[in-house]
């Protein structure tokens, strides 16, 4: 909650700076316009706001950090919960690849061929059996 | 906990758990496609970070914002901190030439990698859940074909083979290895989902909050500022002459091309919203997902914790290394006992009806909202 605050806080303080500058520009313009000061001297008031713009643009950076920061903690569970996923995909492909061994298939072949010309029901059960104990 | 298919007498006994497979089906598909709008979060949020780094080229280039440089440690930048003295009054040395201004922007580079880096997190999960529902790498049909193969070559053998009921033994096999893999897969998807809602709400709020205030507020907001400085420079001096012809058209053309870049600058805004909108969605839809899951069971916060325990916990298990594990022997893993009790798949059509209905939902917001990011950014 802290941390969120102190994003927030510091959006809030370069946000003003930008109101600033804004408002600086428009000031000096009018100042211009109405011959108060000149156009050299505006510029150089220029020079500051920019001068105030580097810091509120370097402050951008900051606040990126500390947003990234503030969700480093359910980034961390959101990678463990992802491993896990990955995981169990894993374990289907090792399945598939165990699958794939030939005497399983010739075996199973024969279980369904045999299980087919004597009608029993029996024997389909141990089909599923020995299917279920592949997972 | 596995299930095991009860055997039910008779010719219904398909008709049952073929509703079932279907609405399984429908479902994991419904997961599945949500894993693949992760293509979209990672095109969009690729052109917002690739802009962060760009903006600030552009305000250095077009509008001749001079940043001072940085005192730099060698090969390093430092990373700005609000400790760092900055100089009120710098002198005209201390703004670089344009040329120095690319490495100015170094750090906005880094800070486009850390958004980049922030993104990846969350696809990458996506992906992954998209990747089990989708359970394309259990190619069974290829396994099954081999099977096939070799019976055929079998009843060569055998005379008078029962082809027909083998070729429909083959079609039991097929279905009940679906049918295994099927609550294998929704048991995982599930145990995912609600444990990782939590982190993926926070976690889509922070990136929400780059996209809004880091972003919207901070890179185009900083880009706006030096534009109207740039332009406030150009506007002829009314001290120095009476105003010419010449300078009318100038500041008329200067007029225009202002206007054309709040455009192009507007453009980059919205398309910064549609990819904080793509977050919310997919945070929204990830809620309804987690609430379809749960199977009508809302877990208090101790509940979940325990529940969730076994991944968030470090466990010496081959999981941690983050490649993938190496084959598992064919018994059962992880201590998992079967339940002999033959139980129904548990999501009902209904169920597997609102989860349709979501994504569908979900699919539709968010189709246009990427393709408005596509154009408005891809047209630097």
């Amino acid at each position: 909650m802290n941390n969120i605050l102190k994003r927030e806080q510091l959006a809030a303080i370069r946000d003003s700076l930008y109101d600033l500058i804004k408002q600086s520009l428009k000031s000096r313009d009018a100042l211009e316009d109405q011959k108060i000061i000149t156009r050299v001297e505006s510029e150089r008031i220029g020079k500051y706001e920019a001068m105030i713009q580097n810091i509120a643009d370097d402050l951008n950076s900051v606040i990126l950090r500390q947003a990234i920061a503030d969700i480093e903690e359910p980034g961390t569970k959101i990678v463990a919960v992802t491993k896990k996923v990955e995981k169990a995909v894993g374990t289907l492909k090792s399945l598939n690849d165990f699958l794939g061994v030939l005497a399983t298939v010739i075996s199973m072949a024969g279980t369904i061929l045999t299980a087919f010309t004597t009608g029993n029901p029996l024997v389909l059960v141990n089909i599923l059996n020995q299917i279920e104990a592949l997972l | 906990m596995k299930r095991r298919q009860g055997l039910v007498k008779g010719t219904t006994f398909w008709a049952i758990p073929l509703l079932v497979l279907v609405t399984s089906c429908k479902d994991l598909k419904r997961v599945e496609e949500f894993g693949q709008t992760s293509v979209k979060v990672k095109t969009t949020a690729t052109l917002v970070s690739n802009d962060a780094y760009a903006s600030c080229l552009r305000t250095a280039r077009q509008y001749q914002r001079y940043k001072p440089l940085k005192p730099t440690n060698e090969g390093n930048i430092t990373t700005p901190s609000l400790d760092e003295k900055i100089p009120i009054f710098p002198s005209a040395d201390s703004f670089g030439v344009i040329g120095d201004n690319e490495k100015a922007c170094d750090t906005k580079k880094e800070d486009a990698d850390i958004i980049a880096n922030a993104n990846i997190t969350l696809t990458n999960y996506m992906e992954a859940l998209g990747k089990l529902a989708s359970g394309d790498t259990v190619k069974f049909d290829q396994n099954l074909d081999a099977l096939e193969k070799s019976i055929n070559g079998l009843t060569g053998l055998v005379p008078n083979a029962p082809t027909d009921e083998i070729n429909a033994g083959l079609k039991i096999a097929r279905f009940i290895f679906n049918q295994f893999t099927l609550a294998f897969r929704r048991e995982n998807i599930k145990e995912a989902i609600l444990c990782a809602n939590q982190s993926i709400s926070k976690y889509t709020d922070g990136l929400k909050f780059v996209g809004q205030k880091y972003y919207i507020e901070g890179t185009l907001r900083n880009e706006r500022t030096a534009m109207d400085n740039y332009y406030q420079s150009l506007k002829p001096d009314i001290s120095a002459q009476p105003s010419q012809a010449s300078e009318r058209i100038a500041t008329f053309i200067l007029r225009r091309q202002y206007g054309d870049e709040l455009v192009a600058l507007s453009n980059r805004e919205q398309a910064g919203q549609a990819y904080i909108q793509i977050l919310s969605e997919t945070a929204k839809t990830h809620n309804e997902l987690r609430d379809v899951f749960a199977d009508g069971k809302n877990m208090n916060e101790q509940e979940l914790k325990n529940f969730c325990k076994p991944i968030f916990t470090k466990k010496a298990s081959s999981g941690e290394t983050g490649a993938l594990p190496a084959p598992v022997s064919p018994t059962l893993a992880e201590s998992e006992t079967i339940d002999p009790s033959p139980k129904a798949i548990s999501l009902t059509p209904s169920e597997s009806e609102s989860i349709v209905r979501i994504l569908r939902n979900y699919q539709r917001k968010v189709e246009p909202l990427a393709l408005e990011v596509t154009q408005a950014l891809g047209n630097n």
